[in-house]
């Protein structure tokens, strides 16, 4: 049978995550990861939000700082930027619609409940 | 932080990690140096990914959890989403491989005038055009290769053969272009041009070092 992938699915809405859990503090890739994990996105792979990361940085939707430290770890904290934060905003109203759809659809039979199911086998 | 500062803290903080994470690591360094991206940006990445790799192994994973069980796919995706590389890093490259194969070239041909003038060595524009396109080509064919090379189970074995290689072509092309390409517009050579040519070169190479 086809299994849908859950990675696959994930894809699409991975930046908005990233974009939520950046704007509730600036955060390093590692944190990132361990914080979108940690709230159930166990699909997403450790390295697979760099790219994301960078994509996000070249559409200036978040900026990186460099945190150097002399023996200890350096930390490159992410922010979100005003065009981030409105494309979050937009994201955010995005995902309510189509959650709602998708959930409708997948969830109850096509959208329809039993009764309309009937409905339309007895009008055939 | 300058591009040299994150190099010199990545050396420093790559000491950390376990010989098989580091093998690991040293790939996708690799990969990313030897690609058309903006310098800068791929050093930062660099050094993100490495401080990652350090933490993740403190929690007991290997770099191959981190990154990926196919990681030439994972760096193409990390290049293809880097800002390319400026025309002056370009520039600054290509500058840097000419004005050495230069030097190279005028210093042995004016070492050659002093040692035995009988000789009379001399060079042709034909030479230099020549010695000119092989260095344009030269070290992109040579970071292709490499990077194909990169993540393979034979790697040390071909990566060595291709770092050997290059660098031999780099030290015998030019003598060999004197001796293959036919003499056009033959340049009437003396040790104080070659001199002059090779101290001008010099300074090119010097301040190209100085402006990366």
């Amino acid at each position: 049978m086809f299994k849908l992938n859950k990675s696959q699915m994930l894809k699409g809405v991975l930046e908005g995550c990233i974009l939520a859990v950046i704007e509730e503090r600036p955060t390093y890739g590692y944190e990132l990861y361990l914080r979108l994990t940690d709230q159930g996105l166990q699909a997403v792979s450790e390295g697979s939000i760099y790219p994301v990361l960078l994509r996000l940085q070249k559409e200036d939707l978040i900026e990186g700082t460099f945190v150097k430290s002399a023996n200890g770890p350096n930390r490159k904290y992410y922010s979100l930027t005003d065009k981030g934060k409105q494309a979050l905003k937009h994201f955010k109203q995005e995902w309510t619609v189509l959650s709602e759809s998708v959930s409708q659809i997948v969830l109850k039979k096509g959208g329809r409940g039993d009764d309309d199911h009937h409905r339309i086998r007895r009008a055939k | 932080m300058t591009t040299t500062a994150f190099v010199e803290l990545n050396n420093k903080r790559r000491k950390e990690l376990t010989a098989q994470n580091e093998a690991f690591y040293k790939d996708i360094m690799l990969y990313v140096r030897g690609s058309n991206v903006d310098q800068r940006a791929g050093e930062e990445l660099l050094l993100e990914l490495l401080e990652h790799l350090i933490d993740a192994q403190a929690r007991g994973k290997r770099a191959v959890d981190v990154f990926g069980i196919h990681p030439q796919e994972y760096c193409k995706k990390l290049v293809d989403a880097l800002p390319k590389a400026s025309f002056k890093e370009k520039a600054v490259l290509y500058g840097s491989v000419l004005s050495f194969s230069g030097m190279w070239l005028f210093g042995l041909l004016g070492a050659a005038q002093l040692l035995w003038p009988e000789l009379q060595p001399s060079i042709a524009v034909s030479h230099i055009a020549a010695v000119v396109m092989v260095m344009l080509i030269l070290p992109g064919t040579a970071l292709t290769l490499l990077k194909k090379s990169l993540f393979s189970t034979k790697k040390s074995r071909i990566e060595n053969v291709i770092w050997a290689t290059t660098t031999a072509l780099i030290w015998l092309i030019p003598i060999a272009i004197i001796y293959i390409v036919p003499e056009t517009f033959k340049i009437e050579g003396s040790f104080f041009l070659y001199g002059y040519v090779f101290a001008g070169l010099l300074l090119v190479h010097f301040l190209l070092k100085k402006f990366k």
